[in-house]
């Protein structure tokens, strides 16, 4: 199990709001708040490869300039179901 | 207990890019099971402040350090990886002794050691101490840049010590000599807040200094209007895509662009006459070419009219206008941000003195929010390497091998016989590795580098480690230790403590947060054991002097056969003391106050005041920082820096703006700025009608130099699995090649096969190749040849020659 936060950063402002739209439609992805630097998210997924891929795909959207991870965690985690 | 802890880990990762979104600050999160070491990040030179999160033993989590003046909390995903760069499968963990059929045995370090010191030691008697050689790295901590140096230049008594940081920044060290008459930028990071024209030549800071780049990003969006980002660049890359105004010049015609600009900020009056009074002109480079002055210097420039030019370099005249109008303009603040187009040239310390001259020009310099910085590719090049002084000609603390006097002081801090040093440099990096072809240098120490891969034209190298003594140490195989006679394992980022300086004239701490895997060691420690062995079989004893870390005082002496200090904070102290009352003053850098103070402590520094963390600005009085600034410091967290430059207080050096190098380089300047007056020049080798193809080459995001520890990173990895070639829609056009076709490229020196990528980044005539991967060795094709070099012994990585065929 991997869990990271995230700052997704638009290349325009006017951009945004497509963006969180689009983001929340992504599984495994929650938008968290849309700030003044860009879309907090949090992404969680089976490990790091596909959080990997998940970032890839976001980072190539025509409306990104960047994606940043703020925190990455690889512990042994049970997903559970809270 | 588990799905707690998920949650808890959600609520932790929620904070963490809430707070960096800007929004309201993320609640600090205190999580018991993960104690947090502060570090800094092992990558680019940008020197992100790290907390590496430890429980049982390992590194389970990486985030930023929101304390930190540098990246505010952030990492960009080759930081994020750096728990996994210490992962591999594949870590050496035992030292190995290359048999006579070629295997490798494994040894106890105690063999590996006495084999290395006794082959060393031997050829130091038999042949002279210039037989052997150190090649060492802006990835060396400085306690083991400086230990090396002792080694090499005290005990041995050999100027053989370069490092890959030669390749990379020389040129910018050869700019600022020429300019200011002392290396390394008046500025800093905090000009990034306050510029309002990022002016970003030869450097994809987007990819390659992400978390800078983030703060240009984030100016931009406060300030959309007003802020404008230029970027100069061949290649339209992220950061092109990002910019304000993409100059998208021909390869190798850079010096024009900026003479072109020169001329307008001339032409239109951006002068800063008053600052003018700080500078004076210079024909070319050195001391060669006369002294002159504003009125022929714009005679000069009128050849370079961007009506004039814009056809050459390939840039409208319109566009060359408006970079120079929104950078020159009155009132407005610029930084300058360059990195490896401009080093890796054979033009590269003219480049760099013309990006220096446009701030002369406009006085856009030693005030907030502007600067002329250049960019640095490793994380310690500029402590371990510039400021130690960890290459041929240097001395610790900005101090030469040529000059008499510096020996003296070296010697005597090291406790060494002045007579043991070298009295002049013998021959930047790639003549070492010349030197070693020609079988005059017979045993070679590479340390923390990957030179296998990395030097110019490296088939012709890669024989002559092969056949030396050649010492490697290193954290994974790769193609430097396969040609290795010993190699010994060692310790990496977190698994060992050190110092690493950066780009802003800035030093950190990293703390030992882990344990090296089986028998790995430190650096530091594999040099201090040779260093013991070696000066005992040559009988140099070192008369090492414990000193009281407040004032500097020796406490006792103890004579001892090696470099004396037995700790990297003993080594730390040692080096304080060589940088003390020089402009690289790093005396009040305390071991106290490194680990106290996220982000470091900025030189010069000569207070040992716990809150002073040194020196924001360099060249401007506390006087002058009074009359033109609201606050003469800038609070941090912890701490501050001054807007002044705490050496010239401490020196008592006069007047409001003093350039005070006294680099022999500078000969003539009476403490003022030297605009150097230059033609335009093009590169050693540019394209024509057999090699019809200019190559670039370079790095990735993903990726750290020969991918030695990224491609180790099932992440970083997959993202970007093997080299390629970017060509333009254009020329894949005539070449009728697809994306991912084979395609061949020939230079006159090698030639390669490698996938296709058909991309806008590249223009016509333009091919970009990176160098990270290590089974397509694109420099095989690059250029060695020493009438490629900038005048700092610099090979020009970035244009030369060949020729393209569908493989
Ligand atoms: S920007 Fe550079 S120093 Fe910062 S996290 Fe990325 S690689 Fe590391």
């Amino acid at each position: 199990m991997a869990i990271a936060g995230a700052l997704v950063i638009p290349v325009n402002r006017d951009d945004e709001k497509n963006l969180v739209v689009k983001l929340n439609l992504l599984p495994g992805v929650e938008v968290q708040k849309s700030g003044l630097r860009g879309i907090a998210v949090v992404l969680e997924a089976e490990d790091t490869e596909t959080i990997k891929d998940i970032s890839k795909q976001i980072e190539q959207w025509r409306e990104v300039i960047g994606f940043e991870l703020a925190y990455l965690n690889w512990e042994e985690l049970s997903k559970g179901n809270d | 207990m588990n799905i707690t802890r998920r949650a808890f880990v959600k609520s932790a990762a929620s904070a963490a890019a809430i707070s960096m979104s800007g929004l309201v600050s993320g609640k600090a999160f205190a999580d018991s099971a993960i104690q947090f070491h502060r570090a800094q990040c092992r990558f680019c030179g940008t020197g992100c402040t790290v907390l590496a999160g430890v429980k049982g033993g390992r590194v389970v989590s990486v985030k930023g350090d929101a304390d930190s003046p540098i990246n505010f909390g952030r990492l960009c995903m080759k930081g994020y990886q750096l728990a996994h760069i210490m992962d591999g499968k594949d870590r050496l963990t035992k030292p190995l002794v290359r048999q006579g059929d070629g295997s490798f045995k494994t040894v106890s370090w105690e063999q590996a050691l006495d084999l290395v010191a006794e082959k060393f030691a031997k050829l130091i008697e038999s042949e002279g101490p210039d037989s052997v050689a150190w090649y060492g790295s802006g990835q060396n901590t400085t306690q083991e840049a400086f230990a090396a140096n002792k080694l090499f230049k005290g005990i041995i008594g050999t100027a053989n010590v370069e490092g890959n940081p030669r390749l990379c920044m020389a040129s910018a060290v050869g700019g600022y000599l020429n300019t200011f008459g002392a290396d390394e930028p008046a500025g800093g990071y905090d000009d990034f807040e306050k510029a309002d024209c990022y002016f970003i030549i030869g450097s994809n800071i987007a990819e390659n200094h992400p978390m800078l780049f983030r703060r240009v990003i984030d100016r931009k969006s406060a300030y959309p209007e007003r802020i404008k980002v230029i970027v100069a660049d061949p290649r339209y890359t992220p950061s092109a895509r990002y910019a304000d105004l993409h100059l998208k010049f021909k390869p190798g015609y850079d010096m024009h662009l900026l003479n072109s600009m020169a001329q307008v900020i001339v032409e239109e009056g951006m002068v800063d006459e008053e600052h003018l009074g700080y500078c004076s002109f210079r024909k070319g480079l050195k001391t060669a070419g006369e002294f002159t002055d504003l009125a022929a210097f714009k005679l000069f420039l009128a050849d370079y009219a961007p009506e004039k030019v814009a056809d050459q370099v390939g840039v409208p005249a319109a566009d060359i206008r408006k970079a120079a109008r929104w950078y020159g303009q009155q009132g407005r603040t610029a930084l300058s941000l360059w990195c490896m187009g401009i080093n890796q040239r054979t033009k590269g310390v003219q480049l760099n003195c013309q990006i220096h001259n446009l701030h002369l020009l406009t006085g856009k310099i030693g005030k907030p929010g502007s600067d002329s910085l250049s960019l640095t590719g490793q994380p310690n090049a500029c402590g371990g390497t510039r400021e130690q002084g960890g290459l041929t000609h240097l001395l610790p603390g900005h101090r030469a091998v040529a000059n008499a006097k510096h020996r003296q002081q070296i010697a005597g801090i090291w406790g060494l016989p002045e007579d043991r040093l070298p009295k002049k440099p013998t021959g930047p990096a790639i003549n070492m590795f010349m030197r070693l072809a020609e079988k005059k240098i017979k045993a070679i120490w590479i340390n923390t580098t990957n030179p296998g891969q990395s030097l110019p034209e490296v088939g012709k190298y890669r024989k002559a480690m092969q056949e030396a003594f050649t010492v490697v140490s290193d954290v994974y195989p790769g193609r430097t230790t396969e040609l290795a006679s010993v190699i010994l394992p060692s310790a990496m980022w977190v698994e060992k403590e050190g110092i690493m300086g950066q780009t802003d004239r800035r030093s950190q701490f990293i703390s030992k947060a882990v344990e090296p895997p089986a028998d790995a060691k430190s650096d530091f420690w594999q040099i201090r054991e040779v260093s013991s062995r070696i000066a005992k079989k040559l009988g140099v004893k070192t008369d090492f002097r414990v000193l009281d870390p407040e004032n500097g005082n020796v406490k006792t002496t103890r004579s001892v056969y090696g470099l004396g200090f037995k700790t990297e904070k003993e080594a730390w102290d040692e080096y304080r003391l060589c940088t003390r009352g020089t402009d690289v003053d790093l005396w009040g850098a305390t071991y106290e106050k490194l680990k106290a103070h996220s982000g470091g402590v900025q030189w010069p520094c000569p207070s040992t005041d716990f809150k002073n963390r040194g020196s924001a600005k360099r060249f401007i009085s506390k006087a002058y920082a009074e009359e033109h600034f609201a606050n003469t410091r800038t609070a941090y967290k912890t701490g501050y820096v001054t807007l002044y430059d705490q050496h010239m207080q401490d020196k008592g050096l006069d007047g409001p703006v003093n350039y005070y190098g006294a680099h022999p380089f500078h000969a003539g300047s009476k403490g003022k700025a030297i605009i150097r007056v230059m033609a335009a020049g093009l590169s050693f080798e540019m394209s024509d009608e057999l090699y019809p193809y200019v190559l670039n080459t370079g790095r990735v995001i993903e990726h750290w130099h020969t991918g030695t520890m990224t491609m180790r990173v099932r992440m970083l990895k997959e993202m970007n699995p093997g080299a390629y070639v970017e060509l333009s829609p254009e020329d894949a056009g005539k070449l009728k090649v697809d994306n991912g076709d084979m395609l061949k490229i020939v230079s006159r020196r090698g030639e390669i096969v490698l996938p296709a990528w058909v991309t806008k980044r590249a223009q016509p005539g333009m091919v970009f190749v990176p160098w990270f991967d290590e089974n397509k060795l694109i420099n095989l094709l690059t250029i060695s040849d020493p009438k490629s070099w900038s005048g700092a012994g610099e090979p020009d990585y970035k244009v030369c020659a060949v020729k393209l065929s569908k493989a």
